[in-house]
């Protein structure tokens, strides 16, 4: 199929300084945690976006020198020439499908705190550095400007060597030195580069025109800066101080990449930014005040938004980083008029949050990334089948639709039962929650796979029993049936079930999903501290109702903090009126009131009446159809639990193990034995 | 490092904890492994620096107190409970079928079967 010539737009090359992109699909910086560290997993991650069209593939933050270094993190590096071999591999992979390889070069400064090199950090004036660590920055000299200023050269010089198009100076997400030198929060200089604008610009001007000056014959200069950080007064703004840099610098650098700060602001969940395009409204302006190309981001999936955003004179390139992180191959798509085969980016910073702990990147929706050097997978290939056998794969979640749809890809006679009458299991039911609308999305493009593919057939209102099973004449089982809310307390905290829970009636999420309507004055207890809970939290809000929620963390769904959401979501539950109570663990229930105890001071106790109470702790494997049919192992070729029913865990989770069970399916692969590639040092 | 602790004098010197299969893997913290024999070479350079004292590794499986951040296998446990690793990830180990048992049985013998002064068998976590 061709396309609808109405995304012809997307298709059209634009010149970016002396080079020129083939079409505008811009994968703007995005780091991996593979990196210096894994450098052949980084190459192939990369590879894969321009294989799928990417016209420009950037790599992730690059750290120039070792005076700011973020150790234990494994981002970019080019410190010196010995850097510049796994960079060579990425521009070669890059340049082999014709796209541009940008690198954005990074100061990070209070971003930065030096774990492996022990150099102090540097700032523009005395401060605390980033988090919590005990360490400060010391004020830069003269000299130290100086020298930053030729190290972005330097970097520059590698740069243009490892074979890179388009070299960043970048000013964002208040990790770069360039951003801490345009804030008066960190700029406290009495000098020519603190106190006036124009003064706290000059050493950003001063490294765009030395940086031009190295490398522009060849490579163009993209300036990424931060328009507006969402702080109102207490931060810059679009209306104010981005307007006015824009205006300042509108044409020293090739190519404009501009977004909002902090990180989570610009990398929003769609449960806070539900809408693609959502920083339009902060960076539109920049086009009327340059006549250099722009590129924006707002996790850009739909090509009729994308056409939308350059007729409208918005940006001139569509950035992405999430959308080419859920589908390497959109652009591929949309050019060649598949539009229903693209796998959406769900916004649930799943992504993000393997960042946030130093490990490979993973996606919801998408579980080859991460996944491409390690264990060779191909986003859109997968092996054909090893024989004509039929398979099985019971229940039509997460695991086992992407496991039924991948077996289906694979040639397989695929049969996919589902008990309810609609497909989807968890992410069915949550995306009716507030704010996880897009959860649907796993759902939605499985959906419309399996509906496409003549090989599978779906049964749906077909609960089936190990008998039925047993009656079929299928060899290959698989167990995808999910799991189900615990309702004896017992959670990350408690190991065993909390006193008084079995005499009094509880709920559990599973209840809500099913149609429950809490009453009266609701207690939640969130000993989950992930999403759910404060989702929970959030509903019972707005049908009315006096919602106290309690949780022995110190900070409600407190592992959002790594999906960049956890002040979001406090702030929110605060501002709906939502009661607070952290810190505290739920020590007995009786009817109409529990009883809570500070889990520092546990003699602190008090009592919360309630007419409803829910309880987030933790999950059982719904396998007692996979339990049922064990004895009967010898019977089948495979007999496996999948997904949540194996070990219940985040919806990447599930889908991936979906997906490893179909590419392992009939292989050579020992189930014990994970296949997978890892980077050594080799020491002889 | 270790060298330089037999240098100072200490008759035994151990190793960290070191995973006894892929499929427990403490990512990201940068633990020891014996996997295979490609481990082995890398160890070996610490027995080297150890000589004159004894040399000791740990080895360890982490089950539920591991997040298996690089290798993604859930992890085992002997019934299926919040994981515990200090990224606190949101995910639930595996409950161990008797198969599974004695897999993990085969993994610490194939690692105490590696070459070696002494083997620590941990037991803490
Ligand atoms: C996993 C991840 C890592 C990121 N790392 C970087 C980075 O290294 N440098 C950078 O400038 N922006 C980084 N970003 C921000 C993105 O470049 C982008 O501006 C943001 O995600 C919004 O675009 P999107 O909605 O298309 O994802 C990262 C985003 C994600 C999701
Ligand atoms: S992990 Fe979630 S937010 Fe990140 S790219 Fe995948 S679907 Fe999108």
């Amino acid at each position: 199929m061709s396309r609808d010539p109405k995304y012809d737009i997307l298709f059209e090359p634009l010149q970016i300084g002396p080079v020129t992109t083939k079409n505008r699909f811009y994968q703007v910086p995005h780091c991996n945690s593979l990196g210096h560290g894994r450098p052949l997993a980084e190459v192939e991650n990369r590879r894969i976006k321009a294989e799928g069209g990417w016209g420009v593939v950037c790599t992730q933050e690059v750290e120039i020198h070792p005076s700011a270094e973020i150790t234990p993190s494994f981002e970019g590096r080019l410190w010196d020439e010995k850097d510049i071999p796994p960079h060579r591999l990425m521009t070669d992979a890059v340049h082999e499908f014709g796209s541009l390889a940008g690198i954005e070069l990074v100061y990070g400064a209070l971003h930065a705190p030096n774990n492996y090199s022990r150099i102090a950090p540097m700032s523009p004036s005395a401060t605390v550095i980033h988090g919590n660590y005990p360490i400060q920055a010391r004020a830069m000299t003269l000299r130290d400007i100086h020298d930053i200023r030729e190290w972005h050269v330097n970097a520059a010089k590698l740069a243009r060597k490892a074979g890179y198009d388009i070299v960043y100076v970048y000013a964002g997400h208040d990790m770069s030195i360039l951003q801490h030198f345009l804030k008066p929060h960190y700029n406290r200089r009495s000098d020519q580069y603190g106190g006036s604008l124009e003064n706290r610009v000059r050493l950003t001007r001063e490294i765009l025109t030395a940086v031009k000056e190295a490398v522009g014959d060849q490579c163009a200069v993209a300036m990424r800066l931060a328009v507006d950080e969402l702080r109102g007064e207490d931060g810059l703004r679009a209306e104010c101080e981005g307007r006015d840099i824009i205006g300042m610098l509108a044409e020293l650098p090739d190519l404009w990449d501009v977004n909002v700060s902090g990180w989570d602001n610009d990398s929003a969940t769609a449960r806070f930014e539900p809408m693609e395009g959502f920083q339009e409204k902060y960076t539109a302006f920049v086009k009327t005040l340059t006549s250099k190309p722009v590129v924006g981001v707002g996790r850009f999936t739909s090509a009729d938004a994308m056409v939308s955003q350059i007729k409208r004179g918005v940006m001139d390139l569509i950035g992405a980083a999430r959308p080419s992180i859920a589908d390497p191959f959109l652009p591929r798509k949309i050019e060649e008029g598949r539009l229903e085969d693209i796998r959406e980016c769900i916004g649930c910073n799943i992504c993000v949050a393997q960042d946030m702990i130093v490990a490979p990147i993973r996606c919801t929706q998408n579980p080859t990334q991460g996944e491409e050097w390690k264990r060779n997978w191909h986003p859109e290939n997968i092996q054909k089948a090893a024989s004509d056998d039929g398979v099985l794969v019971v229940g039509g979640g997460p695991a086992g639709m992407e496991c039924a749809m991948q077996l289906g890809k694979r040639g397989y006679a695929v049969t996919l039962a589902e008990a309810t009458k609609t497909l989807g299991g968890r992410v069915a039911l949550e995306s009716q929650l507030p704010g996880l609308a897009s959860y649907a999305r796993v759902r939605d493009y499985r959906e419309s796979q399996i509906a496409r593919l003549p090989n599978v057939q779906l049964y749906l209102d077909n609960r089936l029993s190990a008998e039925d099973i047993l009656e079929l004449e299928i060899r290959h089982i698989l167990i995808a049936t999910g799991s189900d809310w615990r309702r004896d307390g017992i959670g990350r905290r408690h190991a065993f079930s909390i006193e008084g829970v079995e005499s009094v009636s509880v709920l559990t999420p599973d209840d809500i999903f099913s149609g429950t309507k809490p009453q009266g004055r609701v207690l939640i207890y969130d000993d989950d501290h992930y999403y759910l809970g404060g989702v929970i939290a959030e509903q019972c809000r707005q049908d009315g109702l006096d919602v106290h929620l309690v949780t022995p963390d110190s900070k409600v769904s407190s592992w959002t903090e790594n999906t960049l959401e956890q002040e979001k979501i406090q702030s929110r539950l605060l501002s709906l009126g939502v009661s607070l109570t952290t810190s505290h663990e739920l020590l007995r229930v009786s009817e109409g009131s529990a009883q809570i105890a500070n889990v520092y001071l546990n003699e602190h106790q008090q009592e919360i009446p309630f007419d409803t109470i829910i309880l987030v702790t933790s999950r059982l494997p719904a396998d007692d159809l996979y339990q049922a049919l064990l004895p009967h192992q010898n019977r089948f070729k495979t007999l496996l639990a999948i997904g949540d029913c194996n070990a219940p865990g985040t919806i990447a989770a599930a889908v991936y193990d979906g997906h490893l069970a179909a590419r392992n399916l009939e292989s050579e692969v020992d189930f014990y034995e994970p296949l997978f590639r890892r980077e050594m040092p080799d020491l002889g | 490092m270790h060298g330089v602790k037999a240098e100072g004098g200490w008759g035994v010197v151990c190793t960290e904890y070191c995973s006894v299969h892929p499929s427990s893997d403490d990512h990201p913290f940068p633990h020891e492994s014996l996997w295979d024999e490609g481990d082995i070479k890398n160890l070996r350079l610490i027995t080297d620096a150890v000589h004159e004292s004894l040399a000791g590794v740990e080895i360890w499986y982490g089950g539920r107190s591991t997040a298996n951040l690089y290798g993604r296998k859930a992890s085992f446990g002997p019934s299926s409970l919040p994981n515990t690793a200090l990224v606190g990830m949101p995910v639930q180990s595996q409950a161990m079928s008797p198969a599974d048992i004695c897999e993990l049985e085969i993994w610490y013998q194939a690692a105490e079967g590696l070459p070696r002064d002494r083997v620590v068998v941990n037991m803490s976590s």
